[in-house]
């Protein structure tokens, strides 16, 4: 259920008294003044956003947990695919760095949601309340720190143009790595003397996700008395937490600028300028002021067809060597492909919602098997009427069906996608075996490689250009 | 050909500072559980534009610290700051501290919750901020280092923090005609700062140690009795009616012996108040400090006493011997 949901049904109750987000909508639902916001937030900070309060109601910062089962690795964490997943069908010297690091500090992730209880939420998916801090931040950020590590010393970027669009692209056109790593965009204008002003980038990036929020206070001076006198509450992704950033470098092969050369120099010369500009000015807004702080954990590097990488397959059984593992995925023991109808099961919710669907799924089962049966019987006496009411039982199972499913269908979809991949992948391959012939190029190598520790983004970056740190 | 060869590394300073008394930054609950960048930040950028203004600096403020959203000309901060807490530990305070009051009056006393015992790790990374300013920063930095604290409760003594190498930084050159402080804003041009150092050694247990501090405070306050309402206020902050101006350590380890730090600025508001009144505020201050408070720590002590304001004329070279530059 959304914020908004809960605004417009005035019969909303939590379920449960600890969920964050579901208390925090039904305070706010009532608020019709200024002044009833105030009373609702700090009844909410005193219920929820502080544990162990003394009889001062002084206590601990709350963190409210938001695991779901969409962070599975199948579901929205892209990070957490491996690498033949990720990695099938890419072009020769397309790249994918997984870069961990961890929280020092509350990041803030700025949403914009005018039914909050606080003006400042964390940013979450709306449907399933998950923080995350978005692909748009983690490329915006990157290109900051990028013009930071490799800003042209003779132009200063005030005078590169009139305003900071046209200052970015001055510098992308300067710098032939960046327009390959971030594009170019003409934002609609006709620019003079450029055939194609628009590019794309090639770097693409994935929302890192926590599950952890707690609320912050940050209580500015006022000169008159110099004493905070305006408290101002912030919700953030609570520090000591760990995010994988996954970035993906497609490689457009055979056009200009796709050798593996080219590949290696942009992914490296971005991997180092965020090693070296992340860690001091840190993620997320207010980042110069200390929030967002991180520490590098581990860097990850998978690459279709590098030189110099171990090759991952290799390693692998030799019957599935060809098989890639999006396919895998779907196979039974014997390799067959599995029924389409056990990918419902694959994203059952757990606990009670679980248990609901279980017992609902085989009451519509039941009831299909009894359909079928009738179906074959129609001179049967009464049939038609019992069929009536098992299509109606089925409607109305399919609807209870949908309201605990509906959380995961965009998971849901995802699944099917691959699953259609896979099916189309052992069509292809298993159907017509025909001869490789001698000219035929090699199929791709996945070939990964990785660095730990508070270096190892900076140690990858300089093994990625072959140079020395 | 190299692609790495061009790469710019950060320009900043990391300061691994160490608590001398427990550091506190608030929080949702004002428990202290946690270390708060806001809460470090605001004391770093107070001090600061503190010294800019003594130094004249009209543009300091809004060109380090960035302006608001609202502003015409906006910019974010020239500077980012970085806090790495994790060489910090909780440590759990006295919940309340109070004793017998001379005038009888039953008072709650002092109530503490949690803070932090360690090394706190900064680092202060330069983006765009000018040489001069950046000079002024890293003085500020030194001089509150030396002589102040950080973090929130600096009045009820918290926050004092040691380095063993302070930033390094060129001194202020003497301008060639007297420096012009800012009007009508607080200033280090009118700050004051006084060691108090014990011969006997530090007492084992933190309730001692900001017993100590609150009973020197308490006595500078009482100063300031019978009547003075308003005027004590200001001083030493009334809740919800102003801030404390004066600053108290808590006693710390110093040598052999102890010391305890007391410092603040008046006025401390824009726009001031009781400023024709600073010279008989710092003469009451001086009296009660040489007095002493009644429960003083034994032993033999000595107070050093430097008023900023006896140094007008000579302010850029007060301020390089303030943070420990030598010319």
């Amino acid at each position: 259920m959304t914020c908004f949901d809960a605004l417009a049904d005035e019969t909303f109750r939590p379920k449960k008294d600890n969920d964050w987000l579901q208390q925090g909508a039904r305070l706010r639902r009532t608020v019709r003044h200024d002044k009833d916001l105030t009373t609702q937030r700090t009844t909410f900070l005193r219920q929820q956003a502080i544990s162990n309060a003394n009889p001062m109601g002084q206590g601990e910062a709350t963190i409210y947990r938001c695991h779901s089962p969409a962070l599975l690795p199948t579901g929205l964490n892209t990070a957490a695919r491996s690498m033949e997943q990720a990695l099938a069908g890419f072009p020769r010297y397309s790249a994918r760095l997984l870069l961990t690091f961890s929280l020092l500090t509350p990041l803030l992730t700025k949403d914009d949601d005018p039914f909050y209880l606080f003006e400042n939420p964390a940013r979450k998916d709306h449907l399933l309340g998950l923080p995350y801090l978005s692909a748009a931040s983690l490329k915006g950020l990157s290109a900051d720190a990028y013009q930071r590590a490799f800003s042209d010393n003779t132009t200063p970027w005030a005078e590169l143009g009139e305003n900071d669009p046209d200052r970015t692209r001055a510098f992308r056109q300067a710098d032939p790595y960046a327009k390959r790593l971030f594009g170019i965009a003409d934002d609609g204008v006709m620019i003079e003397n450029e055939s194609n002003p628009s590019e794309k980038g090639r770097l693409h990036f994935s929302p890192v996700w926590f599950n952890n929020l707690q609320l912050l206070v940050m209580n500015p001076g006022n000169p008159e008395t110099a004493m905070g006198t305006l408290p101002i509450q912030f919700e953030a992704v609570a520090p000591d937490q760990t995010g994988v950033l996954e970035v993906i470098y497609f490689n457009p092969q055979g056009v200009k600028d796709s050798d593996e050369a080219t590949a290696r120099a942009d992914l490296a010369r971005w991997l180092a300028a965020v090693a070296t500009w992340w860690p001091v000015l840190g993620l997320g807004a207010k980042r110069l002021a200390g929030y967002g702080a991180i520490q590098i954990v581990k860097a990850e590097l998978q690459a279709v067809d590098w030189s110099g990488v171990t090759d991952h397959t290799a390693s692998e059984a030799a019957s599935n060597a060809d098989i890639p593992e999006y396919v895998r995925e779907f196979q039974d023991e014997a390799g067959a492909l599995l029924p389409e109808s056990e990918l419902d099961s694959r994203l059952a919710p757990a606990g009670e919602a679980g248990e609901q669907l279980k017992a609902l799924s085989a009451d519509k089962a039941q009831l299909q098997a009894r359909k079928l049966e009738l179906q074959q019987n129609r001179q049967q006496a009464g049939a038609d009427k019992e069929l009536k009411q098992i299509k109606k039982g089925i409607e109305k199972l399919n609807k209870q069906l949908e309201v605990l499913r509906k959380p995961l269908q965009q998971e849901l979809q995802a699944l099917k996608a691959r699953y259609q991949n896979a099916r189309k992948w052992l069509e292809a391959h298993q159907a017509v075996e025909t001869p490789v012939a001698a000219d035929t190029p090699a199929a791709s190598t996945l070939a990964e490689r990785s660095e730990t520790g508070p270096d190892s983004w900076q140690n990858l970056a300089y093994w990625i250009a072959g140079e020395q740190p | 050909m190299p692609v790495l060869d061009t790469l710019h590394i950060p320009d900043d300073v990391r300061l691994d500072l160490h608590t001398l008394t427990p550091l506190y930054t608030g929080g949702v609950g004002q428990h202290g559980d946690q270390i708060h960048p806001s809460g470090l930040l605001g004391g770093i950028r107070r001090f600061s534009c503190l010294l800019a203004a003594a130094m004249g600096d009209p543009e300091f403020e809004c060109a380090v610290w960035g302006t608001t959203t609202g502003a015409d000309d906006h910019y974010a901060k020239r500077v980012g700051l970085r806090v790495d807490a994790r060489d910090l530990n909780k440590i759990t305070l006295p919940r309340q501290i109070h004793w017998p009051r001379s005038d009888g009056v039953d008072r709650k006393g002092w109530f503490y919750n949690v803070a932090h015992d360690g090394t706190l790790r900064l680092s202060l990374t330069r983006r765009g901020i000018s040489d001069a300013h950046w000079q002024l920063l890293l003085l500020a930095l030194r001089i509150q280092i030396r002589h102040a604290a950080f973090g929130s409760r600096d009045q009820w003594g918290l926050g004092v923090l040691a380095i063993d190498d302070l930033p390094t930084v060129e001194p202020l050159t003497a301008p060639m005609g007297n420096v012009n402080p800012l009007p009508d804003r607080p200033g280090l041009h009118h700050a004051f700062f006084v060691h108090v150092t014990f011969n006997d050694p530090l007492p084992l247990d933190w309730r001692a140690r900001l017993e100590q501090g609150l009973r020197w405070r308490e006595k500078l306050r009482n100063s300031f009795r019978p009547g003075m309402h308003n005027l004590r206020h200001y001083l030493f902050g009334e809740l919800g009616q102003y801030g404390s101006a004066i600053n108290v350590s808590a006693l710390y380890p110093h040598g052999q012996g102890c010391a305890l730090r007391i410092w603040g600025v008046i006025p401390h508001t824009t726009p001031p108040q009781f400023d024709g009144q600073r010279g008989q505020v710092v003469q009451t201050l001086r009296q009660a400090m040489n007095q002493g408070p009644d429960e003083v720590w034994p032993g033999e002590r000595e107070i050093v006493w430097q008023d900023d304001a006896e140094h007008q004329a000579d302010l850029a070279t007060w301020i390089n011997q303030r943070a420990g530059v030598v010319i």
